[in-house]
């Protein structure tokens, strides 16, 4: 099966006053076609820069510095701007975080569809309009035609985030990319979404790049995981071994802080979850060598030192740990 | 297990205006909480959950004054509390207060950023003068030191904290007029998972050590199961469920909080829960459907739920569900 994106090595700096901060300093992971690749990890873990890094969209003063992007088997790092602005929305579309932040609200909901179709394809205005009411009912909202005179602000956030989802479709994508789709939706609204989303994945054959915190959202929806943590791969498996074979300390750990909604803890008198010590790093001075070393219960004298490459250890199974046989680099 | 605190029939209304070229004019209610009562025993944490705009806060922020109720009691002991905040007796509020404390969701909005965290843990003392100022320094330390902070981060600014760390302060802020009380308004919905597990993790040592009794306010589930006794499911101002943790999670009876437990994602990609499926959106509080306000959405709705509201009624066991077709 040949890749539909590889990400390799990604470096994304923050240019500061104070000094340059190495956000992403080493991300790798692989899309295949129609998969969905679950992107985990903590503010700060630089999973937000790296998934704007693929549609070159990370803001200034941040700039990407290093690794490559390829895509159907296009550098994406070498696109003129032009082809750039092809693809985005059209081979590649995302969904952001907060609908509310993402649409135009000066705009009608049809004039933003509109628009973006009539970029991309030859359409007539009325054509554009008919596949937009299309779209629209696509991702469940009823009475299209009205709604796409409405403007954002006359929607519920659920009913935004539909109206989002229905954009990044419009040219139907090989690849959508969604940032924490769901984070700032009620529970009932979150299972709707990713309900449509799941559905919308199978009907139209989608790979999925899906961004988040929540380790619940990700064991639903993904095939395969990529653990990150201040700005590198710590760990790459199918969805099933992450939950239940990780070998990276930070992946367990992560596991284990998680209350679970399906565990009884009352009948303890005092119920304990297994924690991280310490906080994230502050990226402008990351840790040297490997970066979880101060928080990890394994760490030893060479973890300070040495910067742990991603290492196969078993087919499909990729871990950055000394601990686990990474191999070691100085710096 | 005594009674500590105890809710009775509270009502939270606010009037809805519109201005017209005659001036303002009241058009309308809207009923943010609608005759809710429920007890709270001495060291029990009860976790009231929904999801936005069902009310919990407003209940929350009702039971201490925050905002005033339009009716309703709030019992504390042998104390009628809302009836002492309503007069004039200052040390009698005062008194109360220092039964009762608010801990504020959000820990980058909460903290005055021109004042030192030393000088934000002095205010409860300066107003409250439980303990002479001499002392204050001190508690101070050991109040930072309590909460898993160092006596020097005093001399601080927020700007210099994490977010788990200013939650830490707020923490030690509630404390510091040694409330029995405290009301847990999403503590960890802004934390990140590790940060989130250690205030948890926090929470539960000072209840068992301080043997506080807490109102934990939460949308996030899975925290409540990690730390509540018991539960009650608001949905649109009223109470549809209270059950203990346990038996709550295990077999839901009202069909909304089955729903709403049965939406959570479980962290493990070989558990596939059996999805209840809500459809549509909760109705907006202006316009609260008639007869049980679920009705609009629920699987297994009857003749009779479109007309007569169901009352919160003894489903053994100690929970109580309000549903005329329970599951």
């Amino acid at each position: 099966m040949t890749d539909l994106l590889t990400v390799e090595g990604l470096r994304v700096h923050f240019f500061t006053k104070s000094g340059v901060a190495p956000v992403v300093d080493g991300i790798d992971f692989t899309i295949g076609p129609r998969e969905t690749l679950g992107l985990v990890g903590e503010s700060g873990s630089g999973k937000t820069m790296a998934s704007l890094a693929i549609l070159r969209l990370v803001p200034p003063p941040a700039r990407v510095v290093g690794g490559s992007l390829r895509f159907q088997d296009r550098d994406l790092m070498s696109l003129d701007d032009k082809a750039m602005r092809d693809l985005r929305g059209k081979s590649i579309a995302m969904i952001f975080q907060n609908p509310a932040y993402s649409l135009n609200p000066i705009l009608t909901i049809g004039d933003q569809l509109i628009e973006i179709l009539r970029w991309h394809e030859r359409i007539s205005a009325t054509a554009a309009r008919d596949r937009a009411a299309e779209l629209l009912r696509l991702v469940g909202i009823a009475d299209p035609a009205h709604r796409l005179r409405q403007f954002p602000h006359e929607m519920s956030g659920g009913m935004k985030q539909r109206i989002c989802i229905a954009r990044a479709l419009l040219c139907e994508p090989a690849l959508i990319l969604a940032d924490e789709p769901t984070t700032n939706l009620d529970v009932t609204i979150q299972a709707q979404i990713l309900d449509l989303l799941e559905e919308l994945r199978e009907r139209l054959h989608m790979a999925m790049l899906l961004v988040s915190h929540d380790m619940g959202l990700v064991a639903r929806m993904a095939d395969r995981i990529t653990v990150v943590y201040a700005g590198r791969t710590c760990e790459t498996a199918d969805a099933r071994t992450i939950f239940h074979a990780p070998l990276h300390p930070y992946t367990r750990a992560l596991l284990d802080s998680v209350p679970r909604i399906d565990r009884d803890y009352e009948h303890q008198e005092r119920p304990v979850l297994r924690t991280i010590g310490g906080r994230i790093p502050d990226l402008a001075e990351p840790p040297s060598g490997c970066r979880f070393h101060p928080r990890c219960v394994e760490a030893t004298a060479e973890c300070t030192r040495l910067r742990p490459e991603l290492f196969q250890t078993a087919p499909g199974h990729f871990v950055s740990c000394l601990k686990r046989g990474s191999p070691g680099i100085a710096v | 297990m005594t009674t500590l605190v105890r809710v009775e029939h509270l009502v939270k209304r606010y009037p809805v205006r519109r201005r017209g070229i005659l001036g303002e004019r009241v058009t309308g209610h809207i009923s943010a909480v609608d005759d809710v009562s429920f007890s709270v025993d001495a060291g029990e944490t009860l976790a009231l959950v929904g999801e936005s705009g069902c009310g919990k806060t407003t209940t929350a922020r009702s039971m201490l004054h925050l905002v005033p109720a339009t009716s309703g009691e709030v019992w504390f002991e042998n104390e009628d509390l809302l009836s002492v905040f309503r007069g004039d007796d200052r040390a009698a509020i005062l008194r109360a207060r220092r039964c009762l404390q608010y801990m504020f969701q959000d820990p980058y909005l909460s903290l005055n950023p021109r004042w030192t965290i030393g000088q934000t843990l002095r205010e409860p003392f300066r107003v409250h003068r439980h303990v002479p100022e001499a002392e204050w320094d001190d508690r101070i330390a050991v109040l930072l030191e309590r909460v898993g902070l160092e006596a020097a981060h005093a001399f601080r600014y927020p700007h210099e904290f994490s977010g788990g760390q200013r939650q830490r302060v707020g923490i030690a802020r509630a404390l510091a007029v040694e409330p029995r009380f405290l009301v847990l308004d999403e503590p960890v919905s802004s934390l990140d998972v590790s940060v989130r597990a250690q205030i948890l993790n926090l929470l539960v040592e000072l209840r068992a050590e301080l043997g506080l009794t807490f109102l934990y306010i939460s949308h996030d589930l899975a925290s409540v199961r990690f730390i509540a006794h018991r539960v009650a499911v608001m949905y649109l101002g009223v109470i549809v469920e209270t059950a203990n943790t346990d038996a709550l999670f295990r077999r839901p009876l009202h069909h909304y909080t089955r729903a709403l437990l049965s939406a959570v994602p479980v962290p493990d990609p070989d558990v596939k829960p059996t999805r209840v499926s809500l459809l549509g959106e909760p109705p907006s509080a202006m316009q609260v459907p008639s007869g049980c306000r679920f009705h609009t959405r629920c699987p297994a709705v009857l003749p009779v739920c479109r007309s007569v509201p169901p009352v919160l009624a003894d489903a053994g066991d100690g929970r109580a569900v309000a549903c005329h077709n329970p599951c």
